[in-house]
């Protein structure tokens, strides 16, 4: 039963991957696994990504059984790149974005609810299914490519946005366990895994680029989200040690905003010259500018770029239309669209509050990631002064880009004048270096080689209605109880110190559940009583019901908190009784959120 | 596993490999393999066999059982396999299909950058190709009596004294892989090179 092999998996918002790394041997070799999957019906191809898309077919597709993989008959449905195509083609059909959604707890993420504002009678999922799926694909080509290696033998790693918050790793957890991941798997943040990639590339000769006191931001930008973790340099027994100080919040801004943004200047160059695009032109063009954006963003190159959209039918020459665009307007587009020069006292526009709005996902208003950077700098830093990275290390797609790199230096320099933070030296593998990372990770975390210290990136409150005379139609007075503090460490755990809370038995007991990155000191039974909305973030309520029976039989049970963070870097919060040795646990409460 | 569409599937035998491993351990074998054969002319003889399908020799390994049974022929055949996927990528099909006798060189030229950029994405996903020759075009190269005719092709005042030094006039091509996609259709639909699309309102 011992594991063979340490296996990395990246479930993205816009593709998935899987690396692995034999634990065996001195040397971690860490491998892609390249993913069969469907290109078109009845055609499997070996890709290196898996597009975390998920197509729901019609009968006939079944019927067909167009979507039969070496592993399953008769499917109704396809993840991969085929679904990846048909999001264009039949958006109603097709589910994008899951992950997002995992972490919106405005809905029941385990109602079927995508593909999202699809008519009533097209065939819908959960969030929780969709990722389950794009897991277990990945698990069955695993199971395939590895026969006497079963994957819940092995050591899993799955990564997780830093900025998922307790419920969504749960959730996360729980589509992962659906699909057959093992029990003991480890949940690990991206920006940390893209960091062990660039570990795993160096060596030892990591110890010579950093020094103590150094702060190393990484900077993840994927294709839907954007998520920041400063980690620094410290010192223990003569060795350098990583520590990770701090996590950004979760920002909806991505590469596919990007090519959005360029189809939508292309477009608008079409319609200059007279021609009015289709809605399937549109998305083709859509696809044509994610090609052309690399070429866009280069810092070399002829002056007009040619982008074309081919006709649709089998009259191609004849359909295809062309515009030349200037390579650099285009380009600066991009760049001071999403990496606008900005000073490091910048705010980003806040997120329109609409409510109507508010039921698709949260995207940002303010697509400006310097922005948001700045913003959380400064949230980072000492009393006035922001926190001033010395290193940047870069990941996602977008930073193939010389272009966006040095606008974002060169951004930052202009903040820490004098100061201006270094690149990482070494290959960065953009598109597999959180898969990479975390096969890594699970290596050295066998052989207690390099790891990065940090604990939760967040303390953690719950909601405590205050006692006293209730005031006809004024809501009671909300106290936040600090459960887990900044920093806490895997496998620890704390005794919440409070007056007893007294549960009704039988009834579920709902707590509001808040998070701060901010809020660094507050310890455990640290009572607040009031608070700005920047520094706690609300997130899924927590709900115990007590049995009969256990324990309380006046009827309500006098009751502490006690939290913990499992070795496997999960939270969970706990209910003991002061009067018995009874104690319960308290689940997230995803499903009834929406109702 | 998805073996049988390579053509490797059999070089494989030669060196039985873990079941366990991966499909990317074998392209790793495969270029060793390659770059082996290229340059050991030992090694060359005793794959030939191997690879045009002749009884192995007695010291080779039998394959598992399991490998055997995945060599059925595939459902369609592979040339067919090869077309569907640059219609569906690069819409090549279209592309030949449709005369351009009445069209503009820069209509044609609009359209063709695409087609061109996603034509060769499948060339080098599907086949890797290399040149066989790294020296540029145009330099003088030499060659022994020994060289191989399918790799070489000699032209001009080409006598029998070796060895025989010229140009080189085109650095030749390789594919170092044949990866086409798996296809598990019916035998109906093995003939569709490109659906119907139907837009429905």
């Amino acid at each position: 039963m011992t594991a063979k092999y340490a296996v990395g998996i990246d479930l993205g918002t816009t593709n998935s991957a899987l690396a692995y790394c034999a634990l065996e041997g001195d040397e971690p070799r860490v491998e892609l696994l390249p993913v069969p999957q469907l290109v078109a019906p009845a055609t499997i191809e070996e890709r290196g990504l898996l597009p975390s898309f998920l197509f729901l077919g019609t009968d006939a597709d079944a019927k067909a059984k167009s979507f039969d993989l070496p592993w399953e008959k008769k499917r109704e449905f396809a993840v991969g790149e085929l679904a990846r195509r048909q999001a264009a083609e039949v958006p109603t059909r097709t589910v994008a974005a899951a992950k997002s959604w995992l972490t919106h707890s405005r809905v029941d993420r385990h109602q079927p609810i995508l593909p999202w504002n699809a008519p009533a009678d097209v065939p819908k999922v959960s969030p929780v299914a969709a990722a389950t799926r794009y897991l277990a694909h990945l698990a069955a080509t695993w199971q395939a490519a590895f026969r006497n290696a079963p994957l819940a033998e092995q050591y899993l790693v799955l990564t997780v946005p830093a900025s998922f918050d307790p419920a969504a790793r749960e959730l996360t957890r729980e589509a992962a366990l659906a699909a057959g991941l093992p029990e003991n798997m480890v949940l690990l943040e991206e920006p940390q895994a893209a960091v062990y990639a660039w570990l795993a590339d160096q060596g030892d000769r990591w110890r010579k680029q950093m020094k103590v006191g150094d702060r190393l931001l990484v900077c993840d930008v994927g294709g839907g989200t954007t998520d920041f973790t400063l980690i620094g340099v410290t010192e223990e027994a003569g060795d350098l040690t990583l520590t990770r100080l701090a996590v950004g919040n979760h920002i909806l801004v991505g590469g596919d905003n990007m090519d959005l943004a360029l189809a939508h200047y292309v477009a608008g160059a079409f319609s200059q010259k007279g021609v009015q695009l289709d809605p399937w032109q549109s998305v083709a063009l859509w696809h044509s500018c994610r090609t052309a954006k690399e070429a866009l963003l280069s810092a070399e190159g002829p002056k007009k770029h040619p982008i074309a959209v081919l006709g649709r039918g089998s009259k191609l020459i004849k359909g295809t239309v062309s515009v030349e665009v200037e390579r650099e307007t285009a380009g600066n587009l991009l760049v001071e669209g999403f990496l606008p020069q900005c000073e490091l006292s910048d705010k980003p526009a806040p997120r329109r509050a609409s409510g109507f709005r508010e039921l698709g996902l949260p995207f940002e208003s303010d697509t400006a990631i310097t922005r948001h950077l700045a913003a959380f700098l400064q949230s980072q830093g000492e009393g006035d002064e922001a926190a001033r990275p010395t290193h940047v290390l870069f990941n996602g797609g977008v930073f193939k880009s010389s272009l966006l790199r040095e606008r974002l230096f060169a951004v930052m320099s202009s903040w820490f004048a004098g100061q201006p933070p270094q690149g990482m030296s070494g290959n960065q593998d953009l598109d597999y270096a959180v898969a990479r990372g975390a096969a890594y990770y699970g290596f050295a975390k066998q052989r207690k080689a390099v790891r990065i210290r940090g604990g939760t990136a967040r303390s953690y409150y719950i909601g405590i209605e205050t006692a006293g005379l209730a005031i006809p139609g004024a809501p009671r007075p909300l106290r936040a109880l600090c459960v887990v503090p900044f920093g806490m460490e895997e496998g620890a755990e704390s005794d919440v110190p409070s007056d007893e809370i007294g549960l009704v038995v039988g009834e579920p007991a709902q707590f509001r559940f808040f998070s701060s990155a901010v809020r660094k000191d507050d310890q455990p039974g640290t009572l607040l009583s009031s608070w700005s909305e920047e520094e706690l973030a609300e997130t899924d309520p927590l709900v115990a019901t007590l049995p009969a029976g256990e324990g309380a039989d006046e009827g309500y049970a006098p009751v502490k908190f006690h939290s913990k963070i499992t070795e496997l870097g999960m939270f969970e919060l706990w209910c003991h009784s002061t009067m018995s040795d009874h104690r319960w646990k308290l689940e997230f409460s995803v499903r009834d959120e929406a109702t | 596993m998805l073996t049988s569409r390579y053509p490797t599937g059999s070089i494989t035998e030669l060196t039985p490999l873990p079941s366990d491993e991966a499909p990317v351990g074998r392209i790793g074998l495969a270029v060793r393999v390659f770059f082996r054969v290229l340059f050991d002319a030992a090694l060359a003889e005793r794959l030939r066999p191997l690879l045009s399908g002749e009884t192995p020799p007695a010291t080779v390994v039998a394959p598992p059982a399991v490998e055997a049974k995945q060599k059925k022929p595939p459902a369609r055949n592979e040339a067919l396999n090869l077309l569907a996927m640059l219609q569906r990528e690069a819409r090549l099909v279209d592309f030949l299909q449709e005369p351009i006798a009445d069209y503009s060189d820069e209509q044609i030229g609009a359209a063709v950058r695409d087609v061109h950029r996603d034509s060769a994405a499948v060339l080098k996903r599907v086949f890797a190709l290399r040149p066989i020759r790294q020296d540029a075009e145009g330099s003088t190269i030499e060659l022994g009596g020994d060289y191989d005719a399918a790799q070489y092709r000699l032209t001009g005042r080409v006598d029998d004294r070796p060895p025989f030094r010229g140009a080189l006039a085109h650095h030749g091509w390789r594919a170092t892989q044949c990866a086409l996609p798996e296809w598990t259709g019916s035998e109906s639909a093995a003939w569709v090179i490109a659906p119907a699309v139907v837009e429905v309102a």
